[in-house]
Formats: structure tokens, sequence, C-alpha cells
């Protein structure tokens, strides 16, 4: 009895650690290649890309165009939601005072209510072309589009936390992008 | 009932007189947590179908050589093997279903219409016939989480498969995509075949 439970799960760990060993670099190559493609889209016009800051949550990456010129930083940031994590990445310009997008990589939100963070005309499109100087501040009730002042995002109706979530995330982020970008 | 009969009574009982999901209610939990959307039902759908029949397949191999005290340990051995398996190809081929899945594919594991059809036939009949139950109760679930999703997803967002199917008049009910929304579906759909499983058996 003990033998046969004790055959069963060898096989099957023995199996599942080939599997694990088979698919693991073609699921980190996922994960850059993910990572890459962001970079590209939250900092127009990246050729090239560095890490700056390569932590397990918090990542900077300086974007340059082809001919080696800095065109701001993407950022790479993770933090808590209203159910699990959220992780975030956005594009900001070398000077520290715009936001060019941001993108939602990773969430776990409620479907079809938070989950709209990562919706383009729902949520997205109120982050372009911010202005950082001042904190990212949530408006609530929603504004017209042409109401929204340059530091202000408009909340989903309905998820709330989620939309909070991600402005206290992306301002914590803000706060130290500046402290180490110009810390050298 | 002559052979050929009783493998299509295999398939084919799953389906609806046997409904895993309408009739015997087992695995309520996936039932209600991923039919908010027709698109994560499906999903569900194909993983339950591939790990269900493959499962079927291990366990009705085996099923003399495992003692009866360990046979539950050995099946959910089984069954977590191929549920990881699933989960990690996904994630390494492809990668944009995969993240949409997320949590539920490893969720299959606890899903216990597949422990009870290794338990009521895999564990007492053949390869053949176990394959052809597997592939009936699955199909049967995938079914049943059809008819909930497109329920909830129209009534609650009005649209079926991200395809806008009610016109911008159609105030959402936002209560369908919710949690409570899936047991006021449950409810409805698992009355409503009942109503018409007993005029059936009457008439």
């Amino acid at each position: 009895m003990i033998f046969v439970l004790t055959l069963v799960a060898v096989i099957s760990s023995g199996l599942l650690a080939y599997f694990a060993v088979y698919t693991q670099p073609y699921i980190e190559k996922n994960k850059k290649a993910e990572i890459e493609k962001a970079i590209k889209e939250v900092v127009p016009g990246t050729v090239e890309s560095k890490a700056l800051k390569d932590e397990n949550k918090f990542k900077i990456f300086a974007g340059y165009d082809k001919d080696g010129k800095l065109l701001g930083y993407a950022v790479y940031t993770v933090g808590t939601g209203f159910q699990d994590l959220i992780t975030i990445m956005f594009g900001v310009d070398k000077h520290l005072e715009k936001m060019y997008r941001l993108e939602v990589l990773e969430q776990k939100e409620t479907p079809g209510l938070g989950a709209k963070i990562t919706n383009e005309n729902i949520f997205l499109k109120f982050w372009k072309n911010k202005d950082i100087r001042e904190e990212i501040i949530l408006a609530k009730p929603p504004k017209s589009e042409n109401e929204l002042k340059d530091n202000e995002v408009n909340a989903i109706s309905g998820a709330t936390i989620s939309s909070r979530s991600v402005v206290t995330i992306v301002n914590k982020a803000l706060k130290r992008v500046k402290e180490e970008v110009n810390n050298g | 009932m002559d052979e050929n009969k009783s493998y299509l009574y295999d398939f084919i009982k799953g389906l609806w007189k046997e409904n895993p999901v309408l009739v015997q209610l087992l695995g309520m939990c996936p039932t209600l947590a991923v039919t908010n959307a027709v698109e994560n039902a499906l999903a569900m759908s194909v993983a339950v179908i591939f790990v269900l029949t493959a499962s079927a397949i291990i366990i009705s191999l085996i099923r003399k050589l495992i003692p009866g005290q360990v046979r539950i340990a050995s099946y959910i051995v089984v069954i977590a093997t191929f549920v990881t398996m699933a989960d990690r190809y996904l994630a390494a081929f492809y990668p944009a279903q995969s993240k949409a899945l997320g949590p539920f594919i490893p969720l299959i594991v606890v899903n216990c219409i597949i422990l009870g059809r290794m338990e009521a036939f895999a564990s007492k009949n053949g390869v053949f016939r176990s394959i052809l139950d597997a592939l009936g109760m699955s199909f049967g679930f995938a079914i049943a989480l059809l008819l909930m999703s497109s329920f909830r997803e129209i009534l609650g967002n009005g649209t079926w498969l991200n395809m806008r199917v009610l016109g911008s008049w159609w105030d959402n009910w936002m209560v369908m995509i919710l949690p409570p929304g899936a047991f006021l579906t449950l409810g409805t759909i698992v009355g409503v075949s009942r109503f018409i499983q007993t005029k059936l058996k009457k008439a």
C-alpha cells in the first residue's frame, strides 16, 4: 500500500520535474519578451533599453532611440490591488515631468469590474501624457475628458478600490523613480 | 443491451441524463467561479476535457495495482500531475491564454467531477469505456458552463464572447457577473433542467 502510493508519487514528481525543467526557459523567455515589448510601448520610439535598477518588484529601464539618445524611463512596479498584486509598467520622459503611457501587465482583480483597469477606453486612456511633477489624483465621481486636470485620472465606476490601487502604486513608484534617477 | 449500445450510453449519459453539473451537482466551485464570461468558461471546459480524459486513461490502466486504502490519494496525485502539466504547457507555449486563465487552471485539481469519475467509473472499468465516460462527462460539464456563462455575460455585460449582442439601450445587470449572479443563474438553470427531465419522464 505504501509502496504503491510512493511509486505513484515518485513517478509523477519525476515527470513534473522533467516537465518543469523543459518548460522553464520558454516561460522565462516569454516573461522577458513581455517586459521588452512593454518598454517599447510605454516609452515610444525606444529601440534599445538598459536596466538601471533590477529588483524583484521594482525595475527601471532607460529607453534609447536608434542614435543612442536617452528618451525616457520605463518603470516596472508591483503593488497591492483589491484582491492580489497588480503589476504595472509606465513610461516617463527623461526630465521626469510627463508620463507617456501606462500598462497593466498582471492583475487578478474582479472580472468585469476591477479587471477593467486593463481596458484602454475605460481606464488606460486617461493615463496618457499626464503631468507627474505633482502626485496623480483620482477623480471621483468621474469627470468628462476635457474637464480632467493634467494630473487627474478617472476612476472606473463600480471599481473604485482597483482604480485607487493603481493610483497609489504609481505615486509610490514615481516618488522612488525621482529619488533613484536624481541620485544617479 | 448489446455492446455498441452500451458504449454509446457510456458517452451520452454525461451530456444530459447524468450531467455532472445539472444533475449530479458536482464541480460547483469552478461552475460558479468561471462562468462570468463565455471566454473563461470555454477555456475551463477545454482544460477539464484534457485533464479528465488523461486521468481516466491512466487510472483505468493502473486500477488493479492500486490498493483500496490509498486509491483517493493516488487519484489526486495523478490528477494534479496532469493539471500542473497543462498549466506549465500553457505558460510556456501559449502565454496569452495562460495569462487570461490565470488561477482557473490550477483550480481543476479540486474539481470534484474529476475525482468523482475516477472513483465511480475509471477505477472499475477498462480504458476504452473510461475514455468514453470521461469525454461524455467533460462535454456535459462544458455544455452546462456554456449555458451559464452565456446567460451571465449577456445579461451582465450585454456581450457574448466579447461580441456586442444587446444594443446600447440595455442597462447591464452588474449583479449577473458578480458572485450572486452565479448562484441565481445556477439555481434557475438547474430548476429548469429538472422540470424538463420530470416532464420527459412522465411523457
